[in-house]
This record gives C-alpha cells, sequence and structure tokens, in this order.
C-alpha cells in the first residue's frame, strides 16, 4: 500500500499490462513554435535559438510550476494495522499529499491512510510533524489528514491550490509530485494522456463492473480518471498532479512507471472540502446500478442494470431492465461507460431525502417513478481484533449483507479465527463468516456493543476470565458455543534435562583426513574451546585430536559419528572427572577435565514481551555471547522481535540488537530488563533513549513513544 | 489442525520429500489366537495409566513471527502424584527439530506447549498441568499435574510403575504398542503387535521393529507377559549432528529410504527411562526449590 496502488486488483493489473504491451509513442515534438513572430527568417541559427528559447521558457515555466506547489508537498508515513488470520498485524506504508489549506489540511488517497493508526508528515523543509485523520472517502479514494498546529510554530504553511481539471486536454504538459519509494520529494514530468479514462468495458471488465482497490470495497464509482505519462512510483500516491500554472489537477492514484492515473482536481475539491466539513461525504444513493446502453440495441437511455431489494428505486417500482430516459425534465443518455461516473456523481451529489422523478420505458411503454433518495452508507465496516479471545470482527454494513446474504446488518461479523485460540478451541469452534448475535444474555447489535462486552468482560475478571457464551448465526444456523479467554502469551520454553558437557566444539576428523594429516588413528578435532569452561581451564587447544574418553576409543567413520563425543560425555554424569587423550602436535597427552553441566541454548532461553513498545526479548545465553565474540563482561537482553509498525521498530530496533542501556538503566538480564520499562511507563516521556549492540558496534536508537490512550487511539 | 494431525503431515511431507515408502503400520498376524488373547488382556488394562493430553502449541521462529497449533496427544502416567511421560517430538519438540532439518541447525524454531491439559482416561474434563523439563535427544518431556487447591485432597492417579519395567527385548520377540485412536472413536485402547526385527547401540540402545510403525511416538511398549519395555520414540541427529550431515540437504536426499529409520518405531528401553526420570525428578525439586 505504499504506491500508486502497490497490489491493484488483477483487472487493474490486467489493464496496466495491455496498455504497457502497446507500442511505445512516438517521441514527442516541440507541438507548438514559440517562435516569436518577429524572428528573421533563417535556417539553422533560427532553430538552435528557437530550441534555446524552448528549453529556457520550459524550464522557467516548470520552475514556476513547481515553486507553487513544491512546498506545500509532503511525504506521509503511516502506520497501519491488517487483520489476517484472527489477528492485527501492524506495518509501515508510505505516501504522498499535498498541503491544501492554512490550516494544514493534507490532501492524499485513502489507501494511504487506510486502517492507519498514526500519521507523520515530513515537510518541505524536512521537519517531521504529526497529524490527525480528519476523514476518508474510499468510494473516491480520497482521505484528508490535518498536520498538529502545536508541532508546526507561528509561521504561515505553504498551500497550494485546485486548479480546473475540466479545463486539461489530451497533450497538456503535467508534472507528478511525490516521494516515491518513500524516498524525499521530488517531480517528474509528463503529458495527459487521456482525460476521461475509466476501467469499466476495458479488457477484462464488463461495462458494469466497479474497481475494488480492497475486497468488497468499490474505488472510482464516480471518478473518470486523468491519465498521464508522469513517471510515478510507489509512494507516489496520494502525490500532486500539477499543470504547468503550478495549479493541483489532479491527485496520483494508481499505476507506475510511465502510466499514471490520476483523481481529477475538480472531484478532489469537492470531497476534500465535504471531508473537512463532516469528516464524511455526504451521497444520496437510490439503490441501483447502470449500464450503458452501447451493445444493447437501445438507442436512449440508461439501463437498470439491478435493483437493491428493499432499496428506494425499488421501492419505486424501478426494475432492472428498464430504461431511465431522463431525470426530471432532463432527457438522461448513457451509451459509454465514460459516461456512467458522471451519471452516479450526479445521483449521488443530491440532497439526501430528495425527491427523484424518473422517467422509465420498460417493454416499450413509458412510465414514471418518483423516488426518494436516501444517505449512502459505507460499503466496508470497521474491523477490530479481539485478541483474548482469538479473533477478529467486523461490522456489518448493508453492502456486505447483501454481499453475504445475510438476513440485516444486525450482529458482527467474524473475519478471522486465530489457529490454537480461544475462538478455535470453543466447542462448536467459531469459524470466518459466523455473526455474533450475542454475548451472554446481552444482544451485539454491532461492533461497539462487541468491543464494550469484551472489554468489560476482561476487565471484570482480568486475573482468571470467565468462559465466554456465543450466540452466532451460521449460514442461517443458530449456534451457541463457550469460549474461554486467554489473555497470557508469555510462556517461556521448557528447560532441557541437563547433562554433563565439555566446554568444546569439535569436527569428526574422519580416516582420509586423518590419514592425510599422518595421523594414524581418527578421532576428534578440536575446533574452539569455549572460553571460562573446564575445557579451557584443563588446557584443551584448537587443532588438539581426541582419540579416547577414559578407556574407550573414539573412531568416528564419517560425519554421520559426528555426535559421539558428546553423546558419549552426556551419557556421564555432570560433575564426573573424566580422562581425554589428545594427539597434539602428534604427541600423546592425557588431560582430566571436570564435566560441566550443558550450558542454557538460545532456544531454552527465557523471555519477555513489552506490550506496549511491542518488543520481546530474551536473556542472552552463552552460545549467544560466543556467536558473537562477545566477553562474559557483555550483558544485555537479546530482541528476538520488533514488531512491525510498534514503537520498538518504528525507533529503529532490529532482531537480533543486543539492547544494554534504556534511559540511563543498564541491563544485564530480563529482570533488570523489566525494571527499565517498568520505569518508563511510569514515565511515559516523549522519548526513550535505548543504546544496543549490533554485533561489535554500539548503536544509540531514539524510541518515540506515543502514550495516547489506546481508546482515543484506535475508535473511529 | 490438530497437532497429531500436523505431526502425521509433517511425517509424510518429510517421507514424500525423501522419497520414502513407508510400509502401513505393522500388526502381524497373530499365529496363536488363544495365547495373544491372554497377552491382550492385561495389556488393555494398562491403559488406564495411558492419558490423553491436550495443549496449544506456540510456535516461535526467530524473527518470523507466531503461530498457535491445537494438539492432542497420548501420553503415559508414571507416578501417582501425577507425573506425566510423553515424546517431546510429540509435545512440540518437532518444531526445533524442522528448525534442524530444514535450517541445517542454523534455523532458531521452538515450540511452547501452553494451556497443557491432562485427561485422565475416561474423564472428558482435563487437568491443568505443566511442561517441566524435556530431554530432546531422547525424545522425552516430563509434564506434572498442577496439585489441586489448598481445599482439596490430593488426587492419587493410575500410573505405570518404570522401576517393575525390567524386561529385555530380542530380536525375533513379540511386543505389544499400546495406543489410543482418534477422540472420533472415543480414543478407544488399541493394542499393536510387533515384532523385535533388532537391538541397536548407535546413537543409543533402541529396540528397533521388524516392520516399520507409524502409530505416534511416546506410546507404551510391553513384552509378552505384559511388562513395560519402552516406549516409542523418534530419534534424530542432534543440532550438532545434523550441520554435518545435512549441510547439502540434497545429499541427504539421497539416503531418502534411510530416513524412515528415525520415525519407524523405534522403543526407547525402559531403563532409559528410569534413569532419565530421575534426573527429571530431581531437576523439578531443584526448580520448586527456587
Amino acid at each position: 500500500m505504499t504506491t500508486s496502488r502497490l497490489r491493484p486488483p488483477w483487472h487493474a493489473t490486467a489493464v496496466l499490462l495491455m496498455l504497457l504491451s502497446l507500442p511505445a509513442p512516438a517521441p514527442v515534438r516541440a507541438a507548438r513554435d514559440p517562435q516569436p513572430q518577429d524572428a528573421p527568417e533563417t535556417t539553422t541559427p533560427a532553430v538552435a535559438l528557437d530550441v534555446a528559447t524552448l528549453r529556457d521558457g520550459l524550464r522557467q515555466v516548470i520552475a514556476e510550476a513547481r515553486d507553487r506547489v513544491f512546498p506545500a508537498l509532503v511525504s506521509i508515513r503511516v502506520v497501519t494495522v491488517a487483520f489476517h488470520g484472527g489477528r492485527e498485524f501492524k506495518s509501515m506504508a508510505t505516501g504522498s499529499g499535498t498541503i491544501i489549506s492554512s490550516e494544514g489540511h493534507v490532501l492524499t488517497n485513502q489507501h494511504v491512510t487506510a486502517h492507519g493508526r498514526s500519521f507523520v508528515c515530513t515537510l518541505a523543509d524536512k521537519r517531521e510533524v504529526s497529524a490527525r485523520l480528519v476523514g476518508e472517502d474510499a468510494l473516491t479514494d480520497l482521505a484528508v489528514l490535518q498536520l498538529a498546529r502545536d508541532e508546526l510554530g507561528a509561521a504561515a504553511l505553504p498551500v497550494a491550490h485546485f486548479g480546473d481539471s475540466a479545463s486539461l486536454a489530451v497533450g497538456d504538459y503535467v508534472m507528478a509530485m511525490g516521494s516515491p519509494f518513500a524516498l524525499s520529494r521530488s517531480v517528474s514530468l509528463g503529458i495527459v494522456a487521456n482525460t476521461e479514462r475509466v476501467f469499466a468495458g476495458g479488457f477484462g471488465y464488463d461495462d458494469s463492473d466497479a474497481l475494488e482497490l480492497e475486497e468488497g470495497q468499490r474505488t472510482g464509482l464516480f471518478t473518470r480518471w486523468i491519465q498521464h505519462d508522469a513517471l510515478i512510483n510507489p509512494g507516489n500516491s496520494g502525490g500532486p498532479l500539477v499543470d504547468l500554472e503550478g495549479s493541483v489537477v489532479g491527485v496520483n492514484e494508481l499505476g507506475s512507471s510511465a502510466m499514471g492515473f490520476a483523481i481529477p482536481s475538480n472531484l478532489a475539491r469537492r470531497v476534500s472540502a465535504a471531508l473537512i466539513e463532516h469528516g464524511v461525504v455526504p451521497r444520496s444513493w437510490i439503490g441501483a446500478t447502470f449500464r450503458p446502453i452501447r451493445r444493447t440495441g437501445h438507442e436512449r437511455g440508461a439501463l437498470v442494470d439491478s435493483v437493491v431489494r428493499g432499496g428506494p428505486a425499488a421501492a419505486a417500482g424501478v426494475a432492472a431492465g428498464d430504461l431511465v430516459v431522463a431525470i426530471g425534465d432532463q432527457p438522461l443518455t448513457v451509451r459509454f461507460p465514460e459516461q456512467v461516473p458522471l451519471l452516479l456523481d450526479r445521483l449521488a451529489s443530491l440532497e439526501i431525502g430528495s425527491q427523484v422523478r424518473l422517467t422509465l420505458e420498460r417493454d416499450g411503454e413509458r412510465r414514471e417513478a418518483t423516488l426518494s433518495t436516501v444517505a449512502m452508507t459505507r460499503d466496508l465496516g470497521e474491523e477490530r481484533a479481539f485478541h483474548d479471545w482469538g479473533l477478529t470482527a467486523q461490522e456489518i454494513t448493508p453492502k456486505m449483507a447483501r454481499d453475504a446474504s445475510l438476513a440485516s446488518t444486525e450482529g458482527v461479523l467474524i473475519t478471522g479465527v486465530r489457529q490454537g485460540g480461544p475462538a478455535q478451541l470453543a466447542e462448536p469452534a467459531l469459524e470466518h463468516g459466523d455473526v455474533v448475535r450475542a454475548i451472554g444474555s446481552q444482544p451485539v447489535p454491532d461492533l461497539a456493543a462487541m468491543i464494550a462486552r469484551y472489554e468489560e468482560l476482561s476487565e471484570s475478571a482480568a486475573e482468571d476470565p470467565e468462559p465466554v457464551l456465543v450466540e452466532l448465526d451460521r449460514s442461517g444456523q443458530i449456534h451457541i458455543t463457550l469460549l474461554q479467554p486467554r489473555t497470557d502469551d508469555s510462556e517461556d520454553p521448557p528447560r532441557e534435562l541437563p547433562k554433563a558437557w565439555i566446554g568444546v566444539a569439535t569436527q569428526p576428523l574422519v580416516p582420509r583426513l586423518a590419514t592425510a594429516l599422518g595421523l594414524e588413528q581418527s578421532g576428534f578435532r578440536i575446533t574452539r574451546v569455549y572460553p571460562d569452561t573446564q575445557a579451557a581451564h584443563a588446557g584443551l587447544a584448537v587443532g588438539d585430536v581426541v582419540v579416547a574418553l577414559g578407556a574407550q576409543p573414539l573412531a568416528p567413520a564419517g560425519v554421520q559419528d559426528s555426535g559421539q563425543l558428546a553423546r558419549r560425555v552426556r551419557a556421564l554424569d555432570i560433575g564426573s572427572q573424566i580422562t581425554l587423550r589428545v594427539l597434539r602436535d602428534g604427541v600423546g597427552l592425557d588431560l582430566p577435565v571436570v564435566l560441566e553441566r550443558t550450558r542454557l541454548r538460545p532456544e531454552e532461553a527465557r523471555s519477555h514481551k513489552d506490550s506496549d513498545f511491542e518488543l520481546t526479548v530474551r536473556e542472552l545465553t552463552f552460545f549467544d555471547r560466543d556467536e558473537n565474540r562477545w566477553p562474559v563482561s557483555v550483558g544485555g537482553v537479546l530482541v528476538v522481535q520488533a514488531e512491525g509498525g510498534g514503537w520498538a521498530q518504528l525507533g529503529g530496533i532490529r532482531t537480533r540488537d543486543l539492547i544494554q542501556r534504556i534511559d540511563g538503566h543498564e541491563i544485564t538480564s530480563l529482570a533488570t530488563f523489566r525494571k527499565a520499562m517498568k520505569d518508563v511507563d511510569r514515565r511515559r516521556p516523549s522519548r526513550v533513549e535505548v543504546v544496543v549492540l549490533r554485533g561489535v558496534g554500539s548503536h544509540f536508537q531514539y524510541l518515540e513513544p506515543d502514550w495516547t490512550p489506546i481508546d482515543e487511539e484506535e475508535m473511529p | 489442525m490438530s497437532r497429531r494431525h500436523m505431526s502425521r503431515s509433517f511425517l509424510c511431507v518429510l517421507g514424500a520429500l525423501l522419497g520414502v515408502a513407508l510400509p502401513a503400520a505393522g500388526s502381524s498376524p497373530v499365529a496363536d489366537a488363544p495365547a495373544k488373547a491372554g497377552v491382550y488382556a492385561p495389556i488393555t488394562a494398562r491403559a488406564e495409566a495411558m492419558v490423553t493430553v491436550t495443549f496449544v502449541l506456540r510456535i516461535k521462529i526467530e524473527g518470523g513471527g507466531d503461530r498457535e497449533v491445537e494438539s492432542e496427544v497420548d501420553c503415559l502416567m508414571i507416578a501417582a502424584d501425577g507425573l506425566v511421560l510423553c515424546s517431546n517430538t510429540e509435545m512440540g519438540g518437532y518444531v526445533s527439530l524442522l528448525g534442524r532439518m530444514i535450517g541445517g541447525g542454523r534455523l532458531s524454531a521452538s515450540g511452547s506447549p501452553s494451556e497443557i491439559k491432562v485427561m485422565v482416561a475416561g474423564e472428558a474434563e482435563g487437568t491443568p498441568a505443566r511442561l517441566m523439563t524435556r530431554d530432546t535427544e531422547r525424545d522425552l518431556a516430563w509434564l506434572l499435574i498442577e496439585p489441586p487447591a489448598e481445599d482439596t485432597a490430593p488426587r492419587s492417579y493410575p500410573f505405570l510403575d518404570l522401576e517393575q519395567g525390567t524386561t529385555r527385548l530380542e530380536p525375533g520377540d513379540r511386543f505389544y504398542v499400546l495406543r489410543r485412536m482418534h477422540r472420533f472413536f472415543g480414543r478407544a485402547a488399541v493394542v499393536v503387535e510387533a515384532t523385535v526385527g533388532a537391538v541397536i547401540d548407535k546413537p543409543r540402545r533402541l529396540v528397533v521393529p521388524a516392520e516399520t510403525l507409524q502409530l505416534g511416538f511416546g506410546l507404551p511398549v510391553f513384552d509378552a507377559r505384559g511388562a513395560l519395555a519402552g516406549v516409542t520414540v523418534m530419534q534424530t541427529p542432534t543440532a550438532e549432528e545434523a550441520q554435518n550431515l545435512m549441510a547439502n540437504p540434497m545429499s541427504f536426499l539421497g539416503s531418502a529410504a534411510k530416513v524412515g529409520d528415525m520415525v519407524g518405531g523405534l522403543v526407547l528401553p525402559v531403563a532409559e527411562l528410569t534413569k532419565a526420570t530421575a534426573l527429571a525428578r530431581e531437576l523439578i525439586a531443584e526448580d520448586e526449590a527456587q
């Protein structure tokens, strides 16, 4: 989601591939001659003069246009969440945007802000400023953020201005501005290739298909994109398309390489104004879809493709197959797919509750239907993870109910169940697609009710959660089940039964190798003597060949016997003394060694997860030290996981970092880590300094936690 | 997908990957029916010490996120206080094994059982238990049922006494594996009869069945007198050995037909169980003292 749609649906991909496979257009010539009327009629010198003039003039025009928008261009970094397999996953996304008001409103794509938990904008002067979401409109893929005023200072913000996208013509120069691949701001130049691009009716699309950037979410119902060839890449999403006047004429949304698709500014202006005023875009809905009449045999009107049962159109007697030939007194003909967005926009733009008189033709007879529009609702509902129950669930919108053939929007749709989680362990198990109707004895009409119930039950039995009775609708059958909430995520791996151990690493000196070394017998060649072990104290050295353990000879026949020495040692008692017969420089030595207890292995190490920072660390083991050549004096806890989008990961903490200091607290063990984090939680600082050892070098990382209460942050 | 299912799937995939044609589970035809009935009855009676352990396996792959898998395995109660002996492989040890097999000993992955419950034969509800320690090399794990609340009398569980199992199996001897069926079949106890094909000493003393057995691990094995002879285990290279043996996984494929040896129903003799359990008891006492 970091792109002008990183992962467009296959239809869009097909369109792009089809178009990309066409021959490249001929090189663009300077279409208009800028030569002054009174220029002398010379040959070569005149051409040279014209090129220079053209070049300088174009450079100046571009520079002026650039300078009118570039200062208002921002790069946007978003921490997003995705729901999969009954879990919530955080990740990072980036996009571009434009400051469109002196109050700090930033226009961008909805697919940049979608499922965003926090937003940071990088301004033209490189300052990073946090932002809040003002509103999103998935149907047009537009969104508005607002920069945090208290972080901006007193200086006036640079603001870009909308141009008139309707005045654009094919061949006009346009510039795409943004932050491709999350790099700092850049500009590319191209021309308008098409001013009314739609995908319906194109390759792989039916005339009535709607584009979906996210499953179940229609996008671009009202959009005729501006297609252009100014280079855009992932990260350009939401950035402005700018004309040579320095006006924003579009918002880049789709495409890559030399084919970009921008939302026209006239649409963006209206949508952004509505978002700033209402937080949403109020739209009328009539409950019918339309198809252009090309290939239908009809000469006029727009064909009603389908009618939603119970919707305004159905209530007014409109039926699928009708031809709408007039709206009010205005005749209507929608012959081509490019005209459909205009019709839909016209209907959606009516005031909610408007009376609309449609003139219809059915079986050759003309009739009228008057309907009252209702408010258009969102395609997709909010989604939420219920960790302790091991599931994710989503609010049911009317469209979702229609698509899933649900009786109503009552209840909450289960969108995922965590493997091995409480919902899956319930008997019967809850499943994707179930609709939760009640929890305990209380009905669950919507997501807010389910969240409230979840929090209420979690708080009342935090230590010892009670089983939760769930009533659900599964394909029309009403089931009940009992799930046992689970909160603890921090179980440690079991310890290995301790056994005897010698602190050396060895390689089997197989017979051929032994012969090559001039040795008469095979054995185990010591490849490493671990420091501070009994083996080191006993004087064992790298290169020694162990040929016997006590009276038992060691003779590996091949690599399959590589564990022979260690296995024999493990069969002995911890603390006992054995004698190793070794060959050193061809001379036999008997070295007594006390057998130690096996050291803790990394997979047995205890760990701790800090939920606030979404950081899991574990204790440092002997073998970690050895692998990194860290002496015993090096202490710390090892990072096992810094979850994507979490405070630790955003602050630059990486897996396998050794955390040694947190805000002045020396970290030497899990206990000191817990203590330091407890102190951080108590103080809630805006910045936490973490010193890590990464390989052999220390690194200072600065974590910037957002202590805003989760309830305020997550609830829409 | 149950843990049992997953384990089998893993073994099937491993077998298929390596081109091993594992023979069907091998119970041999019985020549002497009356004698067999005389053997089966006392062995079936021992099934009261076979418990069902359910748990959720949390799989952690370093840097690669977590997974959870619901699991159910057969284990053996070996003391009246609720000490349960299981196969480490069945208790999630296969995760680090996969790390060793796939990663040539370099992939750090671990499986931690949680929500462990022990269901005594005939009971529908399990009792919470803890995994106290494991012996990866022997393929053993020890669980201890959580003590009851203070106001409840301690419970005495039916168990199999390892000390009574002093039998040695020799090549040609008949032996009997006790297992429980899937819960769909009411977890019925089943006796599977087999013949000792060999007794080997590398990498340790193990009884090898004449025909490959695919019954699972941690299952009790009895001799013809009904005495405990050992448990079925999986024996695989240690991390160190894996690094040497599987430096080139493709060369490992060259000996694919032999890989079935590791999973084909090896029996760890009861003497090994006794020795390892004594060490486990010491460790448990050590942990409790802390």
